[in-house]
C-alpha cells in the first residue's frame, strides 16, 4: 500500500529524515513515534506528498508523486492537530459543504455520512456555529469529521488528539479502532502520547534523530525490550527468604519488599505464592511495564540496538 | 464544472464572512476607499497647478488611475491568497491545500477573496472612470467597449501573473514581501502617470520588466491618442491581452517548477 524506501530529507542544515525505509500493508494501523523533532511530521508530510524527499522514493498504491495525481489525493486524508482545514470565521457546515464539493461527493451520500459522523463525534449542535466559537475539543473533532467525510482509504493523523479530554479521546479511539477493524482504512498515526499508540496501533515505527530505530508490532517490542515488572509487598513481621526465587533484584526497606523480575523467567503468581507461604502480607502493588517504559528503555540503551 | 461551483461557493463564503459584521466591514471598506482616494485627491490638487504633463491633462491621468484601481479590485477577488502567500506558508495553511484533490493554483485563486479591498478599490476605480471617461473625449462604440474589456482582462492577467511569480519566490526565500513591495507597489505608483515623463530606464522597466505600461498606459493611448505615443511601436496599443496571457503562462510554468521546492513549516 505504502512503500517508503531509503528516504532522506534535509531541511535547512539539519538532516531531519535519514535513510528510512518501511512498507505499510493495506489496513494496517502504524504508529510513528519519537521525541519532539525526531522527524515524524516531516516523514508524514513526505508520505502525503506535501514535501518531496531529497532521495529515495515513496509510493502510495502505485502513485509516485501525489502532487498531480488527484485520484490518489482523493483517497488520502490528513488530520493535523496544529493545522486546521476549516474556515475559521464561517459556520462549520460550510466547511463540510466545501469538502463535499472538493471531493466530488453526491448530495445524498454526503448528508447520510455527515449525519452519521456528527452523531459519532457528537458535534451535531456545532454545525451551525461559527468555527472560531467552537472549543478546542469540538474543533479537533470537526477536523476528524472533515477528514473522514470522503471515506479515505489512507488516513494520516498527526497529533490529531491534541486538546481532547479523556472521554472524547476514548470515543475517537473507538471510531479509529472501528475503521481499522472494518478493514477499510490504512492509518498512519503520529503521537508522543504512547498510551494512545499502545491502544490503537498494531505496529510501531520508532524514530530517533531521523532514523528508524525500531520497527515491529507492539507485542514484539514489549516482549523484546520491556523492562522488568515490579511488585511491592507490604509485609507484617519478618522478611522471607528469597534465595530460591529467580528474580532479578529485590530491595527490603522498612516493611516494604520490592521485587523486580522478568516475565519470561518467572510467573507473577509464583512469586506471590512464594511470599504468601512464608509471611503475612498487608498489601500488594503490581506494576506492569507499559509501552512508555519500554520506549524509554530503548532510548536509554540505544547503543545496543 | 465542479471547479466553477467551488469557486462560486468560496466567493459566497468570503462575502458572507464579511456580512456577519456589517458595520465593521462597511467602515473598513470606506477606510480603504478614503485612503486610496486621499492619494488621488492630493495628486489631483497638485496637478491643478499645471495644465498638463507631457500634454496629458488631469482628467486623462485620472483615467490612467481608474484602470489601475479597476484591475486591482478584480485581482484581490481572485489573487488575494497569492498576494498574502508568504503569510499563508508561515501559518501552514498551504499544507492543507496540498493534500486536497484539486489543483493548487485553482484552490489559491478560488479560495479567498478580499471583498473589502475589492469594494474599496472598485468603487474608487468606478468613480474615477465615470468622472474622467466623460471628459477625455473617448468615443464609446462596440469596438472600444470590447477593447476596454479585453484590456481589463489583460491587466488582471499581467498583475495576477506577477503575484504568482512573487508567490513562487516564497518557495526559495523565507521573506519575499520586500521584493513584491519594490517590484509591484513601487512600480504601480509610477504607473499612475504617463510613462513618457520618466527617464529611459524606468520606461524600459515599466514596459519590459514589470509591464504596468500594458495595464493602463498603452490601453489609454489607444483610446486617447496622445502625441507621446510616437516614441513607442504602434503594436503596443493592441497587445495588452497577449502580454497578459504570456506573463500568466510564464508565471504558471515558474510556479509549477518552484512548488516542488516547498519546505513545510513543521509544527
Amino acid at each position: 500500500m505504502i512503500v517508503v524506501k531509503n528516504v532522506s530529507k534535509t531541511l535547512g542544515n539539519k538532516k531531519v529524515v535519514d535513510n528510512i525505509s518501511f512498507h505499510i500493508a493495506p489496513f494496517e494501523c502504524a504508529g510513528i513515534i519519537g521525541k519532539n523533532g525526531a522527524g515524524k511530521t516531516t516523514l508524514l508530510n513526505m508520505m502525503s506528498g506535501i514535501l518531496k524527499a531529497d532521495c529515495g522514493f515513496i509510493r502510495i498504491s502505485d502513485c509516485k508523486d501525489t502532487l498531480k495525481d488527484y485520484a490518489t489525493l482523493k483517497k488520502l486524508a490528513y488530520v493535523s492537530g496544529t493545522k486546521s482545514q476549516l474556515w475559521s470565521d464561517m459556520k462549520l457546515i460550510y466547511s463540510f459543504d466545501n469538502c463535499r464539493k472538493m471531493y466530488g461527493m453526491g448530495k445524498h451520500d454526503f448528508t447520510v455520512r455527515l449525519g452519521m459522523l456528527t452523531d459519532i463525534f457528537d458535534i451535531k449542535d456545532c454545525l451551525y456555529k461559527s468555527v472560531h466559537h467552537l472549543s478546542l475539543g469540538q474543533k479537533a473533532r470537526s477536523e476528524l469529521v472533515y477528514a473522514l467525510l470522503p471515506e479515505p482509504e489512507i488516513l494520516f493523523l498527526d497529533e490529531a488528539m491534541i486538546g481532547l479530554d479523556v472521554s472524547v479521546k476514548e470515543r475517537v479511539m473507538s471510531v479509529i479502532n472501528e475503521l481499522k477493524e472494518n478493514r477499510k482504512t490504512t492509518i498512519i498515526y503520529t503521537s508522543h502520547n504512547l498510551v494512545e499508540v499502545e491502544k490503537l496501533c498494531d505496529r510501531i515505527i520508532l524514530i530517533d534523530n531521523g532514523t528508524s530505530i525500531y520497527d515491529g508490532s507492539v507485542e514484539e517490542i514489549m516482549k523484546e525490550f520491556a523492562p522488568e515488572y515490579s511488585i511491592d509487598f507490604e509485609i507484617d513481621g519478618a522478611f522471607p527468604d528469597m534465595e530460591d526465587l529467580p528474580v532479578e533484584k529485590y530491595v527490603m526497606d522498612n516493611n516494604i519488599l520490592s521485587i523486580k523480575f522478568q516475565k519470561q523467567k518467572v510467573e507473577t503468581a509464583a512469586i506471590i505464592r512464594h511470599i504468601t507461604d512464608r509471611c503475612v502480607i498487608k498489601n500488594i502493588k503490581l506494576r506492569e511495564p507499559n509501552l512508555e517504559d519500554t520506549i524509554k528503555k530503548i532510548y536509554e540503551g540505544k547503543g545496543q540496538i | 464544472m465542479g471547479e466553477l461551483r467551488i469557486a462560486l461557493q468560496s466567493l459566497k463564503m468570503s462575502i458572507l464572512a464579511k456580512l456577519q459584521y456589517r458595520a465593521d466591514s462597511f467602515v473598513a471598506t470606506l477606510a480603504v476607499f478614503l485612503r486610496e482616494a486621499t492619494g488621488i485627491i492630493v495628486i489631483y490638487l497638485a496637478l491643478m497647478k499645471f495644465d498638463c504633463i507631457n500634454e496629458w491633462n488631469v482628467d486623462e491621468m485620472l483615467f490612467l488611475f481608474s484602470l489601475l484601481f479597476i484591475t486591482y479590485s478584480i485581482i484581490v477577488v481572485l489573487f488575494a491568497d497569492l498576494r498574502d502567500f508568504s503569510c499563508m506558508i508561515r501559518e501552514g495553511r498551504f499544507d492543507r491545500l496540498m493534500v486536497r484533490p484539486r489543483g493548487l493554483l485553482f484552490q489559491l485563486i478560488s479560495n479567498n477573496a478580499d471583498v473589502i479591498a475589492a469594494c474599496g478599490h472598485g468603487m474608487l476605480g468606478l468613480v474615477l472612470f465615470v468622472v474622467s471617461a466623460g471628459r477625455v473625449g473617448i468615443h464609446w462604440d462596440f469596438l472600444t467597449v470590447i477593447y476596454y474589456i479585453t484590456t481589463v482582462v489583460g491587466g488582471v492577467l499581467i498583475q495576477g501573473g506577477m503575484f504568482i511569480i512573487f508567490s513562487s519566490l516564497s518557495f526559495y526565500f523565507v521573506e519575499t514581501n520586500s521584493i513584491r513591495d519594490i517590484f509591484y507597489w513601487n512600480m504601480r505608483r509610477f504607473a499612475g502617470y504617463p510613462i513618457s515623463i520618466y527617464n529611459k530606464l524606468i520606461q524600459v522597466i515599466m514596459i519590459y520588466v514589470v509591464p504596468f505600461a500594458f495595464v493602463n498606459y498603452f490601453p489609454a493611448q489607444y483610446l486617447l491618442r496622445k502625441p507621446d505615443m510616437e516614441e513607442y511601436p504602434e503594436i503596443y496599443l493592441y497587445i495588452a491581452p497577449v502580454v497578459g496571457i504570456v506573463i500568466y503562462m510564464a508565471a504558471y510554468v515558474f510556479w509549477r517548477i518552484s512548488v516542488k521546492n516547498y519546505k513545510s513549516t513543521g509544527n
